[in-house]
C-alpha cells in the first residue's frame, strides 16, 4: 500500500520528469530559431526565415504548456514539501527568486518576438529579441539548478545549530551561488539540456526528411544541419562535464558516488563495476574493469569511497547504479554516433543523404530524452533519503495531508494526456499552414 | 509597514489585476460575447505575463513569509493543486485556441474560459479563506472543503470579483451597455465593502483611513468615461491602475492579519539576511521589469506590424 509520502514523491518525480523535457526544449529551441533567423537575414534565404517562423510557433505552444508545468512544479515544491521550502525561504531562495525575473525576460520577449516579425527596418533587432528569450531560458536553468546544488551540498547557514536545535542562524544568502556542486552541476545541466532539446528537433527534421515531398527536402535539410550543429557542441560539453561531475561526487557526495559505482567498500585501485544486482548484501551478476575507477579519479592509488562508511539507513536505493551505467553506456554510444556523423560530414560524405543515418537520428531523438530522464533520475534518487543532503530527510519535509491522493492521481492523468494532446495540436496547427505557401513554392 | 510586506502586496495586486481582467474575458468567451476576437487580440501577448506574475507572487511569498509555508502549504494543498491542474488547461487550451485556425478553435477557447474560471474560483476561495479564516482549522493545519467553498464571505467576494471583472472588460473593450456594466462594477465594490464591514470589521475601519485614496480611485473612472479620452491609448491603462489601487487598498485594510484576526502576519516575516537581499532584488528586478513591460506594451499594442500566428 502506497503511503502519502510515496504519492508526494511520485507526483514530484513525475512532474519534474515531464517538465525537464519541456524545459530542455525551451532552452535549446530559441537557439535553433535565432540561428535560423540570423542565417535567413544574412543569406537572404526565405527557407531559413520560414524555418524560424514555424519553429517559433512550436516554441510558443510548448512554452504555454511548459510555463504551466513549471508553475505546477513551483507550487508542488511548497505544497508537497512545506518544511523544505520554509528552510529554503530563509536560506537559499535567492536564485529561485531571481529566476522569476529570468522567466519574465523569456515570457515578455517571447511575446514581443512573436508579435514583431517585420516590424523593424533593422531585422537584427528582431533576432536580438530572440537572443533575450534564449538568455532568459538558459538563465532560468542555471538559477534553478543552483537550488538543486544546494540540496546536494548545502551551505549558507549554521548546519550544526540547525540539526541540534532546529534554529536557522548564521545565514549567508549569497553562499548558495557557490556551493561545492554549483559550478559543475550547472554546466552539466545546461549542456545536457541543449543536447536533449536540440536532438528532439534534430530527430524531427530527420523524420520529416525521410517522409517529405522532395520539394521540401532543402527546408528540412537546412533544419537538420542547424540542429545537428547545436547537438555536436552540446554533446561535447555534456560528455566532458559528465565525467568531471561524477568524479567531483567522490569528494562532495561520497555516499551518492559509492551508490552510483556500486562500491560496497572503500578501496584504492578500485575496479569499475558494470551492471550487477545487490542480493543479501552481495553484488551479483556484474563484470568489472580492474583499476579503471581509481584511474578515472586521478591515479591507480586513488581511493574510491564505499557505502560501508555510511549507515545503511541513509544509503540511496542501489537501482541508481544501474540507471547510472545505462546513462553512461548510452551517453558514450551517443557521443560516438555524433562523432561518426560529424566526421562523415567533414569529409563530405553527405551523411544526411543516407537513409540509415536519418533512421538512426530519429531513434536517437527518443534515446536523448531517455538519457535526460536517466540523468535526472540518477541524480535525484542518488540523493535519497535526503531532500537536503545530511540536513533534512525527505520524510521530514513532506506534506502528509491525505487529501492530496486523488488530486495526485488526477494531475498525473492530466500530465500524461497533455503532452500527446499538445503534439497532436502542433500537428494540426501545421496542417493548416501549408509549407509550400510560406516558402513560396508551387 | 515593512518593505517586504509592501512588495508582496504590490506583486499580488499586479497579478490579481491581470487575472481579474482575464476572468472577465473567460466569462465573456463562455457567454459568447461578440467582441471575443478583440479580447483574444488583447490577451494574446499578455497571458504568459499573467502566469509569470502568479509564479512571482508565490516565490515572493515564500521569500517574505518562509515560516508560514508550513501552515499555508499543508492546509491549502488540495485547492491549490487542483487550481494548478486547471492552470495547465488554461495555458494549453489558450495556446491551442489562439494559434489553431480551424473551426474547433472556438471550442478550445471555451475550454480555456472554463479552466480560467475554475482556477479563479479556487484561487479566490483560498485567498478569501486566508483573509477571513473561513474553512481553515489552524489547530490541525487542515481545511473543510465545504466551508471553504460555501461561506458567505467567500461567495460575496466571488460575486464581487466577477462583477468588477465584467466592468473592467466593458471599459477596456467598449462592449455594449457599458454604463450597465459600470453600475454592476460599483455594486461589486459595495458588496465587497459590506462583506468586509460585516465579517472583518477591523479591516473595514482600516479601509476608512484610506478615504483619500478611495476617492481618487472612484474619481478615476468617471474621468476615464469622459468621451474625450475614451478611445485613447491612455484609457486602456486606466482600468489597470484602478484595479491595482483597489487591491492595494483592500490589502492594506487587512494588514497585518490573516485568517480573520487569528494570526499576525508580521510574525512570519523573513528575519534572516535573506529578506534584505530579497528587497534589493525586488527593487532592481522590479525596475527592470517595469521598463521591459512598458516596452512590451509599446511593441504589442502600438508598434507591432505583423504577428506570425
Amino acid at each position: 500500500m502506497l503511503s502519502v509520502l510515496d504519492f508526494d514523491r511520485f507526483l514530484m518525480g513525475f512532474s519534474l520528469g515531464v517538465h525537464i523535457i519541456l524545459a530542455s526544449i525551451g532552452i535549446a529551441l530559441p537557439v535553433i530559431i535565432i540561428l535560423a533567423e540570423f542565417l535567413g537575414i544574412r543569406k537572404k534565404d526565405k527557407i531559413y526565415t520560414t524555418l524560424a517562423k514555424r519553429l517559433s510557433l512550436i516554441l510558443i505552444v510548448l512554452f504555454a504548456v511548459g510555463t504551466a508545468s513549471g508553475t505546477l512544479v513551483a507550487l508542488e515544491l511548497f505544497l508537497l514539501w512545506p518544511k523544505f521550502m520554509a528552510l529554503v525561504g530563509q536560506v537559499a531562495i535567492l536564485p529561485v527568486y531571481i529566476e522569476v525575473f529570468a522567466f519574465f525576460l523569456e515570457a515578455i520577449f517571447l511575446a514581443i518576438y512573436m508579435l514583431s516579425w517585420d516590424s523593424f527596418d533593422n531585422k537584427y533587432v528582431h533576432v536580438f529579441f530572440g537572443v533575450l528569450v534564449g538568455i532568459g531560458g538558459a538563465a532560468s536553468a542555471i538559477l534553478i539548478t543552483m537550488l538543486n546544488s544546494f540540496m546536494n551540498t548545502p551551505n549558507g547557514f549554521n548546519i550544526s545549530t540547525y540539526l541540534s536545535t532546529g534554529r536557522i542562524v548564521g545565514v549567508n544568502p549569497l553562499a548558495i551561488f557557490s556551493t561545492p556542486a554549483t559550478g559543475i552541476e550547472v554546466s552539466h545541466v545546461l549542456a545536457t539540456s541543449y543536447f536533449a532539446g536540440a536532438f528532439i528537433f534534430c530527430a524531427y527534421m530527420a523524420y520529416r526528411l525521410l517522409k517529405c515531398d522532395p520539394k521540401y527536402k532543402e527546408y528540412y535539410m537546412k533544419g537538420l544541419k542547424i540542429t545537428f550543429s547545436l547537438v555536436v557542441i552540446a554533446t561535447f560539453f555534456s560528455v566532458v562535464t559528465g565525467i568531471i561531475s561524477i568524479n567531483s561526487l567522490a569528494s562532495i557526495q561520497p555516499e551518492k558516488y559509492a551508490a552510483l559505482e556500486a562500491n560496497l567498500f572503500t578501496r584504492s585501485n578500485a575496479s569499475e563495476i558494470i551492471g550487477g544486482i545487490l542480493i543479501n548484501g552481495t553484488l551479483r551478476d556484474y563484470f568489472s574493469i580492474p583499476g579503471l575507477q581509481s584511474a578515472l579519479l586521478g591515479s591507480s592509488n586513488a581511493v574510491a569511497p564505499g557505502l560501508n562508511e555510511f549507515p545503511k539507513s541513509t544509503w540511496p536505493p542501489l537501482i541508481v547504479h544501474d540507471t547510472f551505467d545505462l546513462m553512461v553506456f548510452l551517453g558514450f554510444g551517443f557521443g560516438l554516433f555524433v562523432l561518426i556523423v560529424l566526421v562523415l560530414q567533414l569529409i563530405r560524405k553527405k551523411p544526411f543523404e543516407k537513409r540509415w543515418i536519418l533512421y538512426l537520428i530519429v531513434i536517437a531523438g527518443g534515446v536523448a530524452v531517455l538519457l535526460l530522464e536517466l540523468g535526472w533520475m540518477t541524480a535525484e534518487v542518488g540523493r535519497q533519503p535526503w531532500i537536503i543532503y545530511n540536513v533534512m530527510l525527505v520524510s521530514e519535509a513532506a506534506n502528509y495531508s491525505t487529501s492530496i491522493i486523488p488530486i495526485v492521481i488526477g494531475l498525473i492523468v492530466v500530465y500524461a494526456l497533455i503532452l500527446p494532446i499538445t503534439a497532436i495540436m502542433l500537428k494540426m496547427l501545421f496542417r493548416d499552414r501549408e509549407l509550400s505557401k510560406e516558402l513560396g513554392i508551387p | 509597514m515593512n518593505a517586504l510586506y509592501i512588495f508582496n502586496i504590490s506583486i499580488f495586486a499586479v497579478f490579481f489585476t491581470l487575472f481579474t481582467i482575464e476572468v472577465g474575458i473567460a466569462l465573456q468567451i463562455l457567454l459568447g460575447n461578440n467582441k471575443i476576437a478583440e479580447m483574444i487580440r488583447y490577451i494574446t501577448p499578455i497571458w504568459e505575463i499573467t502566469g509569470t506574475f502568479a509564479v512571482f507572487f508565490v516565490m515572493n511569498f515564500i521569500a517574505t513569509f518562509p515560516s508560514a509555508i508550513a501552515i499555508i502549504g499543508t492546509a491549502y494543498v488540495a485547492p491549490l493543486l487542483i487550481a494548478a491542474l486547471f492552470f495547465i488547461f488554461r495555458n494549453a487550451f489558450l495556446a491551442y485556441g489562439i494559434y489553431y485556425k480551424g473551426s474547433s478553435s472556438r471550442v478550445y477557447l471555451k475550454v480555456y474560459g472554463l479552466a480560467t474560471l475554475i482556477t479563479g474560483f479556487l484561487v479566490i476561495s483560498v485567498l478569501s479563506s486566508a483573509i477571513s479564516g473561513f474553512g481553515i482549522n489552524l489547530g490541525t493545519d487542515s481545511i473543510n472543503l465545504f466551508t471553504l467553498f460555501v461561506n458567505p464571505f467567500f461567495l460575496i467576494i466571488l460575486v464581487s470579483v466577477i462583477f468588477i471583472s465584467l466592468m473592467l472588460n466593458s471599459v477596456i473593450f467598449h462592449t455594449d451597455k457599458e454604463p450597465v456594466y459600470f453600475l454592476i462594477g460599483i455594486i461589486g465594490i459595495i458588496m465587497a465593502l459590506l462583506d468586509m464591514h460585516y465579517y472583518l470589521n477591523y479591516a473595514f475601519i482600516n479601509l476608512l483611513q484610506g478615504v483619500p485614496l478611495l476617492l481618487l480611485v472612484i474619481i478615476v473612472f468617471p474621468v476615464r468615461m469622459a468621451s474625450a479620452i475614451k478611445r485613447s491609448a491612455i484609457s486602456m491603462i486606466v482600468p489597470f491602475v484602478w484595479m491595482f489601487l483597489i487591491i492595494i487598498l483592500f490589502s492594506y485594510a487587512t494588514y497585518p492579519y490573516w485568517f480573520g484576526k487569528e494570526i499576525n502576519a508580521t510574525s512570519y516575516l523573513s528575519l534572516t539576511a535573506t529578506g534584505t537581499y530579497v528587497s534589493y532584488i525586488t527593487i532592481i528586478g522590479g525596475a527592470l521589469l517595469t521598463i521591459a513591460l512598458i516596452y512590451f506594451v509599446y511593441i504589442s499594442y502600438f508598434k507591432s506590424k505583423k504577428a506570425y500566428s
